[in-house]
């Protein structure tokens, strides 16, 4: 209780209600403008967030992620272009109902079910993160190695794209990440003499480079106009949201239940927690056939399902220091600056901190509400803000990103490198989420494997000695041999269907067919 | 630009057994089989490896795929200049940013980019005047973010 009133009494402080009103807006304003992601926001923010206390930084990142997500649905609404990929999945259901004179109630459900599974999954955050520590505290080295594959391989098959690429993406990020001496031989790796290299590759300045640069570089060459939204919302956004929630309680309750579960995994977050939700609220719909009509049905629950998954993606941030998604990864980084050092013990040394980030989230969900209405009802302006006139301002903050955590233009270099990296890989669709989690995670696989294999006294089978280790290590292998076979079975498949098309046959046989 | 996945794979895998390679001569630990060479010597055979096989992807689909397809930014030089502009004033943040200073930079940058997206120059300058004055001031006066001052050290102390 105790706690609770402390973790209170600092975030009604006026500093940080300012620093909370000011990041929601900054939120919606991100989400609502395609192009911009949640996770270029936060890269953004975090020179903002070094030189402050860790209560605001953290309210801010929260109060930033769970209204980018949420305003990600405003321009799939009105323009049929989701604000951030998390909306990508029902943008065009969305779009249709406003095209049918709903879209108040497409955006109304948005915010409400956004609202709903935000507070779900904050509720399972609460519940399932200090639970799951008290576990993890009994972990050791051998846990963690296998707790990080795990983690590493859910980032290549669950992550958006192919297997191959995702898995191509992910050693490019554990090269990476073994740049310098800090590895547990301490050897200088990968440095080519540069000095600049021996303390590796700076995490801030890569993640600003693959989120933030990236995006830029893409904002720069854009081939398309900016559309203007034709489609307004005109009547009440909240009515008739009331009569959603009792004829669709399966869709938000599950859409809830999946957004946390695969937030929860690595690599994924609200983007695949909302196709998920959605193609299996499709599935077990009873009217599947109104589904890309203009049918509220699959918004109910991918809207919850992705705003749930922001939750999810703390709690292995938290207790293991394995980001759930893009945007925890550089959570992860503000938390180490922040001296909130992730691991189970967390809950014990920073019980304030994590109380107030508890409360943050349910606020951020709440408050979501009227903030969310304001920002429908001024969204026909906030579309028309040109984004390329952003861009250069967007330029001066990555800049400052990079330099300021450690003072030295060479970290302008590597994020523009990693930028560039980015943007390369991005546009021959590599997904960029697997590198980072292998830049993160890297360090981590390594230092365990090797602590583990000094007790074992260099024996391997002391990863399947421990009860939970062995459970775990047959796990990720499982997990493996999975996404051989099902990779292995698809390109099966595909040249299947591309022999005949190529030979002809199968233009014969639809002929045929007609 | 898209480039087919048969570069790419034969990139990867190139890099991934130079990665290996890499590997395989770096010491070992005092008194232990393995050493600082051991993961990059895996991860260079995973990304070898995944590199054949995104390689061997891209040959089947090779009727259908041409090696380098120039779309989108590459094709308009006007575009080209764009992204080329851009990457130039981050280069000239990372080159000039102690000598010059972060508020002449960010100025110079905002100014040029936003006369090269099509603002008339005395509003592009404008801008980029009040927005360095913006950054220098929230970073530097209020933050306490030690941006260089650069040329304008005698202006900003």
């Amino acid at each position: 209780m105790e706690t609770f009133l402390a973790a209170l009494s600092s975030l009604t402080d006026p500093g940080v209600v300012f620093v909370i009103v000011v990041s929601c807006a900054l939120g919606l304003f991100v989400g609502a403008m395609p192009g911009l992601t949640a996770a270029m926001a936060i890269a953004l923010l975090v020179p903002v967030t070094l030189y402050m206390d860790p209560i605001p930084a953290l309210a801010m990142v929260v109060s930033v992620s769970c209204m980018a997500i949420f305003a990600g649905d405003i321009p799939s609404a009105l323009l049929r272009i989701p604000g951030t990929l998390a909306s990508a999945a029902y943008t065009d259901e969305a779009y249709a109902m406003s095209l049918k004179g709903e879209a108040e109630l497409a955006l109304g459900a948005s915010v409400v079910f956004s609202a709903i599974g935000g507070i779900m999954g904050t509720i399972v955050l609460v519940f399932a993160a200090p639970e799951l520590a008290r576990i993890a505290i009994r972990f050791s080295s051998f846990e963690y190695f296998w707790l990080v594959c795990l983690g590493l391989s859910c980032a290549v098959m669950v992550g958006s794209g192919s297997a191959t690429k995702s898995l191509i993406s992910l050693m490019l990020g554990l090269i990476a990440g073994m740049v310098g001496m800090d590895n547990p031989a301490a050897f200088p790796r990968f440095t080519f003499g540069n000095i600049n290299l021996t303390g590796g590759v700076e995490l801030i300045a890569a993640m600003v480079g693959l989120f933030a640069v990236a995006e830029v570089l893409r904002m720069a060459g854009e081939t398309t106009a900016q559309a203007a939204p034709t489609l307004k919302p005109k009547g009440r956004i909240l009515a008739g949201q009331w009569k959603l929630a009792r004829r669709y309680p399966f869709q938000w309750l599950s859409g809830s239940g999946i957004g946390v579960v695969i937030g929860a995994l690595p690599g994924a977050g609200a983007d695949i927690a909302a196709w998920v939700s959605y193609a299996i609220s499709k599935r077990f719909s009873k009217t599947p056939q109104l589904f890309g009509k203009g049918h509220p049905e699959g918004l109910v629950a991918a809207g919850a399902a992705n705003n749930a998954a922001v939750s999810g993606t703390w709690i292995p941030a938290l207790v293991f220091g394995i980001p759930g998604d893009a945007i925890t990864a550089i959570v992860i980084g503000i938390l180490y600056l922040k001296g909130l050092n992730p691991g189970p013990l967390i809950f014990v040394q920073q019980p304030v901190e994590m109380m107030s980030l508890f409360i943050m989230f349910f606020l951020a969900n709440v408050l979501m509400i009227p903030l969310g209405v304001v920002a429908i009802k001024l969204s026909v302006h906030i579309l028309r803000v040109p984004r390329l006139l952003l861009m250069p301002i967007i330029v001066v903050f990555c800049v400052i990103g990079a330099y300021s955590i450690t003072n030295n233009p060479f970290s302008i270099l590597v994020m523009l490198g990693f930028g560039i990296t980015g943007f390369v890989l991005m546009e021959n669709d590599f997904p960029v989420a697997p590198a980072i989690l292998g830049i993160v995670l890297g360090p981590m696989l390594e230092q365990n494997f090797f602590n583990s294999m000094i007790k074992a006294d260099g024996n391997f089978l002391g990863f399947f000695a421990r009860p939970v280790s062995m459970g775990l290590g047959f796990l990720t292998i499982a997990l493996w041999a999975l996404i051989i076979s099902s990779s292995a079975r698809a390109l099966v498949l595909k040249r299947r269907s591309a022999r005949p098309a190529n030979s002809g046959i199968a233009t014969d046989l639809e002929d045929n067919n007609s | 630009m898209k480039i087919s996945d048969r570069l790419f794979g034969v990139a990867f895998l190139i890099i991934g057994t130079a990665v290996a390679a890499y590997g395989l001569s770096l010491p070992t630990m005092a008194g232990q089989a393995y050493g600082a060479g051991i993961f990059p010597t895996v991860i260079g055979c995973c990304l070898a490896l995944a590199g054949g096989v995104l390689s061997a992807q891209g040959w089947m689909r090779r009727k259908q795929e041409a090696l380098v397809t120039l779309e989108g930014w590459t094709r308009s030089s006007q575009r080209l200049i764009n992204v080329a502009l851009t990457v130039g004033c981050i280069l000239a943040f990372a080159i000039g940013i102690r000598q010059l200073g972060f508020a002449v930079l960010a100025a110079a940058t905002i100014t040029i980019l936003l006369g090269r997206f099509g603002q008339p120059l005395w509003r592009a300058s404008l801008v980029g005047l009040v927005a360095a004055t913006a950054f220098q001031l929230l970073f530097v006066s209020v933050m306490r973010v030690p941006l260089p001052p650069g040329i304008l050290y005698g202006l900003i102390y």
